[in-house]
């Protein structure tokens, strides 16, 4: 059966190319473009991770991934960050509110994003 | 202090932000490698990219390495930078502060500045579970 990640990226473009990577490991991958959509799909159905991104429209990411660590119903979920956001303090902040992991949106993303997933038991 | 090198690592010169990406993408392997866990790959990889961004922005170059050092009280994952700087126009607290070291040393088990003769040397550190 084929795991289902939930994406959470505002950027259309960014959104499609991640999925298209992510889709050739196997993976569904749904798309969510603001953090209240995110949590919605969260609630109503469990992914296998959490793919998300700091800046959102409505809120922050780090709020977003605090909220899901805070509750039972989903703090199982495995949180994998993907930011354009690569300073010392805000990636300690993404690992403070539960993030699994935190990868900068650089050259070597998708790559370390596939590597994270696998890590993560997700691949 | 013997100090043995990891496998598959090699040395970087800090020139530009492309040397930047590459030197945090070969930390965070080599972490992965020698069995950190997903977050602690992620601060080692932060603090080396915000040490040698800041670099960058202060002009100086320097040399980054990755190595184990399996000889000290606690196995470990070392990032040693050295930078040539003047020891006339700079020191350790200026150094501190050029470097971002107290943002890098939040995301560390352990880190370390030293002025000598010949430059300076930051080494970051993380334990291996060994």
């Amino acid at each position: 059966m084929q795991s289902r990640v939930l994406l959470v990226e505002d950027s259309r473009t960014q959104a499609l190319r991640i999925q298209l990577e992510l889709v050739r490991y196997g993976l569904t991958v749904d798309i969510a473009s603001t953090g209240d959509r995110g949590l919605a799909a969260v609630h109503s159905s469990p992914p296998a991770a959490i793919i998300l991104d700091v800046d959102l429209p409505d809120i922050s990411g780090y709020r977003l991934c605090q909220t899901l660590k805070g509750d039972p119903a989903t703090a199982h979920i495995p949180i994998v960050m993907l930011t354009h956001r690569d300073a010392a303090q805000d990636a300690l902040a993404g690992l403070q509110v539960g993030a699994e992991d935190y990868i900068p949106k650089d050259s070597f993303a998708e790559q370390n994003l596939v590597e994270s997933l696998r890590q993560l038991g997700v691949l | 202090m013997r100090v043995s090198p990891a496998a598959q690592t090699r040395q970087i010169q800090i020139q530009n932000d492309y040397d930047v990406v590459a030197m945090r993408q070969e930390v965070r392997q080599v972490a992965r490698d020698l069995g950190l866990g997903l977050s602690q790959q992620a601060k080692i990889a932060t603090a080396i990219s915000t040490v040698a961004r800041a670099l960058i922005a202060a002009n100086t170059s320097a040399t980054m390495g990755i190595r184990t050092n399996d000889t000290a009280s606690r196995p470990a994952l070392e990032i040693v930078c050295q930078l040539a700087v003047d020891q006339l126009l700079v020191d350790q607290t200026q150094l501190e502060e050029l470097l971002q070291f107290s943002e890098a040393r939040a995301l560390v088990d352990e880190a370390s500045l030293s002025l000598d003769d010949g430059g300076a040397v930051l080494i970051l550190r993380m334990w291996l579970n060994r």
